[in-house]
């Protein structure tokens, strides 16, 4: 499918990272998935984003999905969530496309000390509605022809991100952005090579 | 109480909560198992939120051991059990194992003992299908209700066929390349459809769903059946000539489609395939046409070989062109 499931606007803090404003489209996962998948798509790009140099671009593979992450060399970082079907070179165009407008709407001095999604930024949803189809993408052939493709960082696994001696198992064992329910969840979907699917 | 003893009351007790949601709701909109790890005590594992119904995992082995137990039992009477039983039995089952055929043939006979009406029976598929979109056995159940409908009601409406391409579409969209559920559509269309409108209007439905899913393979499948299938019913109800015209403009139009996409997706194979596919029906409807198309396709190598894109899908087009139409590019 051709899908945005996740964008967020994040903040690079020298330790952690906040997400300044985030929207999801998580129509097509099942009711009781939705609230899991939700906290971990959030979980998940923070976690990118802290692992991501600055002034960096990166595209991560992960089952089905793909993470798409560009961190301003001023901390300012934005994250998508597709799937595989979407096209990097368009997901990458609106990665710095949010990041100019998000600049221009909220003054930089705020960014550092905003607390967790409380930031009000609503072109971040339209656009996540406006790019389900990626043909709105001619629009942007300017800022196209800025991009590098061959600067991307590609990884074929979240775990590769990870500094020696983490284990995303533990990471989230020890995570405070997710319920006990999530965890579980993560628990049951690693056990079965899964994801949000269960098989008895 | 023994261990076991305590382990069917237990199912016996989710069993009931589940009979009850059941008589009670008719518009159950989802089923699902939610994974919790341990049992809170004297907590009932089922889970009823806002039409959708969801089951503990934990509860699963105790609920699934009990009802296949009995279910055999209930085979191996010579003495039929009661039809409510059954029902409860293979309901629970299906819910949990969606593969099991025994359970849906015995489904089938509460179906013909009028114990069951086929519009709850397809209802009942079809929330199965929300889970397990990707189940063989699900559309066979399916397609036996219709056939059953059809013997005693007559050629389904434009409503009810409507409703059961969007289904396919909607299991289509659940689980990736559901051979199955294109494979349903077909016959749905074949039996139901075979129309040059019906086709037409699958030709628009088709088109919106591979622009969303472009490496689906199976979806292009069913694409391919349709353009074929127009073609023929061209060929039916007009003059030869007139009718290779007509399906010589699909073609065309359909090869405009496949480059917009090639622009806009890199790498995807279902999309190269797709195009030896038209190039292939081109050739056969017009061979004269063989110089005309080659020089089309050579441009459109060329462009690409230029920008560098898709270079491992270039090289397999060029090699079957080579192949199987003795097209050389050098």
């Amino acid at each position: 499918m051709v899908k945005l499931y996740f964008v967020a606007v994040i903040y690079k803090h020298d330790r952690g990272s906040t997400i300044l404003k985030s929207c999801a489209d998580l129509t097509s996962f099942g009711y009781f998935q939705k609230k899991s998948v939700g906290e971990f798509m959030k979980f998940t790009s923070k976690m990118i984003v802290e692992r991501s140099e600055r002034a960096s671009r990166s595209s991560i593979k992960e089952q089905e999905y793909l993470c798409h992450a560009y961190v301003r060399a001023d901390n300012l970082a934005s994250v998508i969530i597709s799937d595989q079907d979407y096209p990097n070179r368009v997901a990458h165009t609106l990665l710095s496309k949010i990041l100019e407008d998000f600049s221009v709407a909220i003054p930089s001095q705020r960014w550092a000390s905003a607390a967790e999604d409380s930031v009000t930024f609503n072109a971040l949803d339209i656009y996540l509605v406006k790019y389900q189809n990626p043909q709105e993408a001619d629009a942007m052939t300017k800022l196209q022809r800025d991009l590098d493709e061959t600067k991307i960082i590609l990884h074929e696994t979240i775990s590769s991100l990870l500094q020696r001696g983490e284990k995303l198992d533990d990471l989230v064992a020890k995570s405070d952005d997710l319920s006990a329910q999530s965890k579980v969840f993560f628990k049951t979907a690693r056990k079965t090579n899964q994801c949000c699917q269960y098989y008895p | 109480m023994d261990t076991s003893d305590e382990d069917t009351s237990l199912a016996k007790r989710i069993l009931r909560d589940l009979r009850i949601i059941f008589d009670r709701e008719t518009n159950l909109l989802e089923f699902d198992i939610v994974p919790v790890e341990d049992k809170t005590l004297n907590k009932s594992p089922v889970i009823f939120e806002d039409h959708r119904l969801g089951l503990e995992s934990w509860s699963i082995k105790y609920l699934y051991t009990y009802c296949y137990h009995e279910f055999l039992k209930t085979r191996s009477h010579r003495a039929r059990s009661d039809s409510a039983t059954i029902n409860e039995l293979t309901r629970t089952l299906l819910l949990i194992n969606p593969e099991l055929k025994t359970a849906w043939n015995c489904r089938k006979q509460l179906v013909i003992d009028k114990y069951l009406t086929i519009q709850d029976e397809l209802t009942f598929c079809q929330l199965l299908m929300r889970r397990r979109s990707k189940n063989m056995e699900n559309f066979t159940h399916r397609q036996w209700l219709i056939q059953m409908m059809v013997k005693t009601q007559g050629h389904p409406d434009t409503n009810f066929i409507n409703n059961e391409l969007e289904l396919c579409l909607e299991a289509a969209r659940r689980y990736q390349s559901n051979y199955y559920a294109w494979t349903y559509r077909r016959w749905v269309v074949q039996t139901y459809a075979y129309n040059l409108n019906a086709c037409l209007h699958e030709m628009a439905t088709s088109k919106a769903w591979i622009e969303r899913h472009i490496s689906d393979y199976s979806g292009f499948g069913y694409r391919q059946y349709i353009i074929v299938t127009i073609g023929s019913l061209y060929l039916d109800t007009q003059d030869k000539l007139l009718a290779y015209e007509d399906y010589e403009s699909i073609l065309v139009n359909e090869m405009d489609l496949i480059n917009d996409l090639l622009r806009i997706h890199c790498n995807r194979e279902s999309l190269y395939l797709h195009r030896r596919f038209v190039v292939s029906q081109l050739l056969s409807i017009d061979g004269s046409k063989d110089k005309e198309l080659y020089d089309r396709e050579k441009d459109f190598i060329i462009q690409y070989l230029q920008i560098g894109r898709d270079k491992l899908l270039i090289e397999r087009l060029i090699r079957w062109y080579q192949r199987f139409l003795n097209w050389n590019f050098t």
